[in-house]
């Protein structure tokens, strides 16, 4: 029920009255009835109040109504009863502004329409503003909405005046809208207007950044249009406005609402306090974007776009807190933190942000000014865009019978911006492989490296590489890891070759099966060439079982037996072996000269006994990388003996400890179990704390025993040194067995790697076969086979050929490598250098030497360096391996004429 | 010697006149037609009639117009109470007022009709 104000009644009863006086024998409508007419009046003048929704009418409603009745032309009333303007449809008011006839279209085309429409254009191709002070469009959605400013325009510009009255709700509603977009860009710009203002009035440029505000205006002009059009005939328009304004503000704020979650989640996770910073990162999973997580990752503020320094990201986009000065800054190594921690993944294990829009992205990545902050570094840093690998061949040959192998990766590189890039990988090799041979090609010519001392190979990397010339770097990285850099790739599709030598001790399975472990990336800053797959040929004098389905068998030269086929990377990565091979397994004795000496390297198989451990703590990453592995483990943990006490260690954001209290063993180990299977598996956790426990529970008594399985963990967040120090002092021999289920770099691992503790679970199946053959092997004490490898004088070697090989330089090698591992526990200058000289001499890449491939002869001497003769390497086959066989097998007839002999003597 | 032709502003404002002389005749027939189907109260029919701009009608117009059109015979008018404030009158055509909107569509048409004969004609010459 309406509700009318004393003024609003007394305004009524006067038009009335003056209507009532107004009808007179002299007006227009004399024969008509007075009394009639304005029965009529009132009636439509009430009806007019209800229609427009007031529930209290003032003065100024009725005012409003007598207007739009516009008696004057034919009721002489007085004059002070509200009139609709000469010349206007709008009531009682005038256009806001007056623009000259004739220039007025043009002008309002010109700067209404069309300027949004360029600037928002220019905007998303260039990035002009993004790049210099924030990025105003940093979704679709918010290009969508720019978009419906000069689209809204254009639509109540040209819309005729019965288009606007039949379609006035929908228009008021777009009117709304628009003008809130264009209001709240105006306010964004604010900053920049005086600068823009300047700009116009100096140099005659400046314009964009006025553009929301010059919208604004048009907006307004284009809607008093709009009401003087609609008004006189339609009510509620104006509550249809206001509705389009709310509309517009929650359309805005929906936009931004996932980059404004992200960049609060930030804040919260890269803050001073413990639970702010846990907080943050359960908001992060929850609410957070990942590509805005990952645009922080890879910010690099400076120069318009330049990218010269690296650190600081001013949270970017992020319009809110620009708007209320609230922005506080993020490095981009504590957003690659909160990266991993949020989604399990190191940063640089995904392509990088596409351009300004992230995934929905169409502006093209700004490849021209990405700045390599990892150049020359020892470290993989961020994914290049553009860089990519785009061939690798895998080529292995076995010596099954020695437990040998020698493989060579070969990788070509493409780079298809136009600027010099540096390669650089993290290579995972097989537990107890050293690479022994590394080739560069340089104009279709391979070049061989020269091996010396670590800090002079990479000081003459880094000198060659300073004057933008051909240089390959590999040196280690941790334990069973090296690092790969290659420099230039050339700019425009330019592509780079590299090939990478390795030996490789082969696991074995059983006395007549190996395994066949490969290398993989940990770490790259490169990405894959679509579709790329490894191909893979492997080949054997024993027969090769294929255990992934890609591979495919064939006969290769001289009897040999061949695997061939194309592994993806990602099967490649998942820990699972790809093949096997079998041995025999009568031979216990494989036999190497070592060159220039009087000696060979004797690797004989032996078995010892080992014991059950008492005590397991099973410790399994609550990552997101094992959540697809909890079965799996579950129900591996089942066949658990009964004899052996264990705890479960979950790294989650707080350590989960299964199973509490006591129970009977089958129930401990169905309450684990299902433990594992509860958990949320999820983002990227910290295994440090769990480790500490581990250590913990299984005791200083030696009888204990970690069973470590896990994803990447690139980032130390709990100090490593208390559990390294815990471990190293105690001296309890404790053994981490290492199951990684995802390559990926992981610094833990690294830092046990070099402490001696981790030891890696052969793999030889799927994880449940592999962890459930681990628990049987714990019923009892079971035998284990050992390879040894020792150098004895050729005299002294007691032969028996039904059981001994011989063995390519590999074995030399491996045990070259042997020693120089035993030479750097023992600290001491003289041992390092002597480790130094050894690893040189056999060409091997070790913790103390590395491998460079320089472009010419004066930057290896340069460099007091020595490249290996190319008759020299290694190879697929090996070069030297018929002389080798001939020599090593003269040497045991030898043997054997010398022992008969004696027998013969005796 | 050159002769300007008149600039936009005064061709629209001569337009403007025109079809103010135009509409003004139009009125009654557009109010019989808008009840031609069926009975309105008065504000219905005012607000749908001034909905249409191009008619150029004023809300004010057409109360006198109504009431002269029910005089002469063409409407007829009755009041129904309302739910809310006061009763609310209800106009439909009378048999007069049919018949009468019915001559005028007719002349209407035929002087479309002929507008566009002339026009054919003009071109055919």
């Amino acid at each position: 029920m309406m509700e009318w104000t004393k003024s609003a009644r007394d305004e009524y009863e006067r038009c009335c009255e003056s209507l009532q006086a107004g009808i007179t024998p002299e007006s227009k409508y004399a024969e008509l009835d007075p009394e009639e007419l304005l029965e009529d009046i009132r009636r439509h003048v009430y009806e007019d109040l209800v229609a427009s929704g007031a529930q209290t009418i003032t003065q100024e409603h009725v005012r409003q109504a007598f207007a739009r009745l516009d008696v004057h032309d034919w009721c002489a009333v007085e004059a002070s009863v509200p009139r609709r303007e000469a010349g206007t449809q709008s009531p009682g008011r005038s256009p806001w502004i007056k623009l000259p006839v004739g220039c007025a279209p043009t002008i309002f085309i010109v700067f209404g329409i069309l300027l949004p429409a360029l600037t928002l254009l220019v905007e998303l191709n260039s990035g002009m503003c993004a790049d210099e002070f924030f990025d105003p469009i940093p979704t679709v959605w918010h290009a969508l909405l720019v978009a419906t400013v000069p689209v809204g325009c254009a639509l109540l510009f040209f819309s005729p005046s019965s288009l606007k009255l039949r379609l006035h709700k929908p228009y008021a509603v777009l009117l709304g809208l628009i003008g809130i977009v264009a209001a709240f860009y105006t306010l964004l710009f604010m900053p920049v207007l005086p600068m823009a203002f300047f700009g116009l009035a100096l140099f005659g440029i400046g314009l964009m950044p006025l553009s929301p505000a010059i919208s604004v205006i048009a907006i307004m002009l284009v809607g008093d249009r709009f009401f003087r059009d609609v008004e006189p005939h339609v009510t509620g328009t104006l509550r249809r406005l206001w509705g389009g304004v709310a509309l517009g503000f929650l359309a805005l704020l929906l936009a931004r609402s996932t980059s404004t979650l992200t960049n609060i989640g930030l804040r919260m996770a890269t803050s001073d306090t413990v639970e702010s910073r846990a907080e943050g990162i359960v908001f992060l999973r929850r609410f957070g974007n990942e590509e805005a997580i990952l645009q922080n990752c890879y910010f690099e503020p400076g120069f318009g776009g330049l990218g010269i320094r690296e650190g600081r990201n001013t949270a970017r986009g992020s319009l809110e807190e620009l708007l209320l000065g609230t922005v506080t800054p993020i490095t981009s190594s504590e957003a690659r933190d909160v990266y991993y921690r949020v989604t399990g993944r190191p940063f640089n294990d995904v392509p990088p942000p596409e351009g300004y829009l992230g995934a929905q992205g169409w502006r093209a990545p700004k490849t021209w000014g990405e700045f390599d902050r990892g150049f020359g570094l020892d470290q993989v840093s961020r994914r290049l865009r553009g860089l990519e690998l785009a061939e690798s061949l895998l080529d292995v040959k076995l010596e099954p019978d020695a437990a040998v192998g020698y493989l060579e990766w070969t990788l070509e590189f493409k780079n298809s911006v136009p600027r010099e890039r540096e390669a650089r990988a993290l290579i995972d090799l097989p537990s107890g492989a050293v690479v022994s041979r590394v080739t560069l090609w340089i104009d279709g010519e391979e070049r061989e490296a020269a091996f010396g001392g670590r800090e002079q190979t990479r000081n003459a990397y880094r000198a060659v590489v300073r004057r933008r010339l051909d240089p390959l770097l590999v040196t280690t990285a941790g334990q069973d890891h090296v690092l790969v850099q290659c420099f230039p790739v050339p700019p425009d599709g330019g592509r780079m070759k590299i090939r990478i030598g390795l030996t490789v001790p082969l696991p074995l399975h059983s006395g007549e099966t190996i395994g066949v472990p490969l290398p993989v990336f940990s770490e790259r800053n490169f990405g894959l060439a679509e579709g790329l797959t490894h191909s893979l040929w492997v080949e054997s004098s024993a027969p090769l079982e294929d255990l992934c389905g890609d591979l495919e068998a064939r006969a290769g030269a001289s009897g040999r037996h061949v695997l061939r086929g194309f592994v993806s990377d990602q099967r490649l990565n998942d820990g699972r072996p790809l093949m096997r091979g079998s041995r025999r397994q009568e031979v216990l004795t494989a036999v190497a000269q070592l060159e220039g000496e009087q000696s060979l390297v004797v690797q004989t198989l032996g078995q010892e006994d080992v014991a059950p451990p008492r005590r397991v703590a099973l410790v399994v990453d609550g990552s997101v990388a094992m959540g697809e592995y909890a079965a799996a483990i579950g129900d591996a943990l089942l066949a658990l003996p009964d004899s052996i006490e264990f705890v479960l260690l979950i790294a989650g954001d707080t350590l989960v400890e299964e199973p509490l209290g006591e129970a009977q063993p089958a129930a401990r180990r169905e309450q684990g179990s299902a433990a594992l299977l509860d958990f949320v598996f999820e983002g990227g956790r910290d295994c440090v704390p769990a480790l500490v426990r581990a250590f913990d529970y299984a005791g200083d008594d030696g009888e204990g025993e970690i069973l470590w399985l896990h994803g990447p963990q690139p980032f130390e967040f709990e100090p490593i040194g208390p559990l390294i120090q815990h471990y190293v002092r105690a001296d309890c021999g404790t053994i981490v067995r290492d199951v990684s289920v995802k390559a990926g770099p992981n610094v833990v691992a690294l830092e046990l790697g070099a402490a001696g503790v981790l030891r890696p679970l052969i793999r030889r199946g799927e994880l449940e076969f592999d962890l459930t053959s681990l628990f049987d092997s714990w019923k009892g004490t079971t035998q284990r086979l050992v390879l040894k490898r020792e150098q004895i004088p050729n005299l002294s070697l007691r032969i028996d050929p039904t059981d001994t090989v011989s063995a390519s330089e590999h074995l030399v090698r491996l045990w070259v490598y042997d020693e120089v591992k035993r030479l750097l526990a023992v600290p001491g200058d003289d041992n390092r250098e002597q480790a130094t000289a050894l690893a040189a001499k056999h060409a091997l890449v070790t913790p103390v030497t590395g491998a460079v491939v320089l472009e010419s002869k004066e930057q290896y001497e340069g460099a007091g360096l020595q490249p290996v003769d190319p008759s020299e390497v290694p190879s697929v086959p090996e070069p030297e391996m018929i002389l080798l066989v001939v020599g090593v097998l003269s040497l045991l007839l030898f043997s054997l004429w010398q022992r008969r002999r004696k027998g013969m003597t005796a | 010697m050159t002769r300007r032709s008149a600039p936009c502003h005064q061709v629209g404002n001569e337009f403007d006149k025109w079809t103010v002389q135009l509409r003004k005749g139009l009125l009654e027939l557009c109010v019989l037609n808008a009840l031609s189907r069926r009975e309105r109260y008065g504000y219905e029919l005012v607000k749908a009639l001034t909905r249409m701009p191009e008619l150029g009608m004023t809300e004010g117009t057409l109360y006198p117009l109504l009431a002269r059109l029910r005089v002469q015979g063409m409407v007829s008018a009755r009041l129904e109470e309302s739910p809310e404030g006061p009763a609310r009158k209800y106009y439909r055509l009378t048999k007069e007022g049919r018949h009468m909107a019915k001559k005028m569509n007719r002349h209407l048409a035929l002087i479309v009709e002929s507008v566009g004969n002339v026009q054919t004609q003009e071109q055919s010459e």
